[in-house]
């Protein structure tokens, strides 16, 4: 009955330390690829700016800082005055200015034959 | 009768599968030399306009955000309040969540067929290269269109509101 070895060795342990370890990098290589294709599928990926070749700009850094300073709520609550709403389209203004500063923003243009330098020369005779 | 009817429907359809078959675009031998060589150019000039494309689209997305939380949606919330709301106010509140939905959806899709685009080898398939570029114009066109509505959108709930103002 004694002569019976122990069920599990020492080396067993270690076998079963490696194999943790193949399962957690298998387990995590699986999570990330499904992270990064939720990022990718969704859209989020066209709009993360924080990627090589996508950050921004010095200029555009500073426009933001001094945007956040002066922001503006139109007040859900109070009266509702000749005045408010003076303030209303003033403020609501100067966004849609902010919006005009992109004169045709998706401009077909951009991709056209010629811009693309693929538009063959007319011949002349 | 009944097989030369028969026949004749077989022709037609035939005749339509091919229409629909056949490219929409023809492509000149020259331009496809032009874009054989032109390749790294070309692609060059897309990673660029990709980056711009970003910009812009992060720009104005949160400027369209800024102009319905902070402007639109609290008017119409106390035009309710005080029973001065009418339905222009709240059409032109939906149409502009609409408006912005369809430009966050068109800019993932118009992005998705760009990626594509860029990441084709125009040295080797520049007729499929360009059969593409077709297809993101069409895509940049769609952005182009939101953009224009969302910023008649924008004029129409001015408008709304100093009308209101005069008759208060």
């Amino acid at each position: 009955m004694d002569d019976k070895k122990p069920k599990f060795q020492i080396r067993d342990g270690s076998r079963n330390l490696l194999l943790l370890g193949l399962v957690s990098i298998v387990v995590a290589l699986m999570t990330t690829g499904v992270s990064l294709a939720v990022y990718h599928n969704s859209g989020d990926i066209y709009l993360d700016r924080s990627r090589p070749g996508f950050l921004p700009d010095e200029e555009e850094v500073e426009d933001d800082n001094d945007d956040s300073d002066e922001e503006y709520d139109f007040a859900k609550s109070g009266d509702l005055t000749g005045e408010s709403l003076g303030e209303y389209l003033e403020k609501i203004g100067a966004e849609i200015e902010e919006v005009d500063e992109y004169e045709k923003p998706f401009d077909a243009a951009a991709l056209s034959d010629e811009k693309l330098g693929i538009k063959p020369e007319e011949k002349t005779e | 009768m009944k097989k030369k009817y028969l026949s004749s429907y077989f022709i037609i359809l035939m005749l339509f599968c091919q229409v629909l078959v056949l490219p929409v675009v023809a492509i000149s031998e020259e331009k496809l030399d032009l874009i054989e060589t032109r390749c790294d150019a070309i692609k060059d000039d897309l990673k660029k306009i990709q980056r711009e494309d970003a910009k812009v689209r992060v720009h104005l997305g949160g400027k369209y955000d800024a102009i319905l939380n902070r402007f639109i949606m609290p008017l119409n919330v106390k035009l309710v309040e005080k029973n001065l709301s009418n339905a222009d106010f709240v059409e032109n509140q939906n149409n502009f969540v609409d408006a912005k939905t369809a430009f966050s959806s068109d800019y993932i899709s118009y992005q998705q067929q760009l990626e594509e685009l860029v990441a084709m080898d125009c040295k080797k398939e520049p007729e499929e290269f360009y059969e593409k570029l077709v297809k993101v114009r069409q895509k940049r066109k769609t952005m182009d269109q939101d953009t224009m509505l969302l910023r008649n959108l924008m004029s129409k709930n001015v408008r709304l509101v100093t009308k209101l103002k005069e008759k208060i």
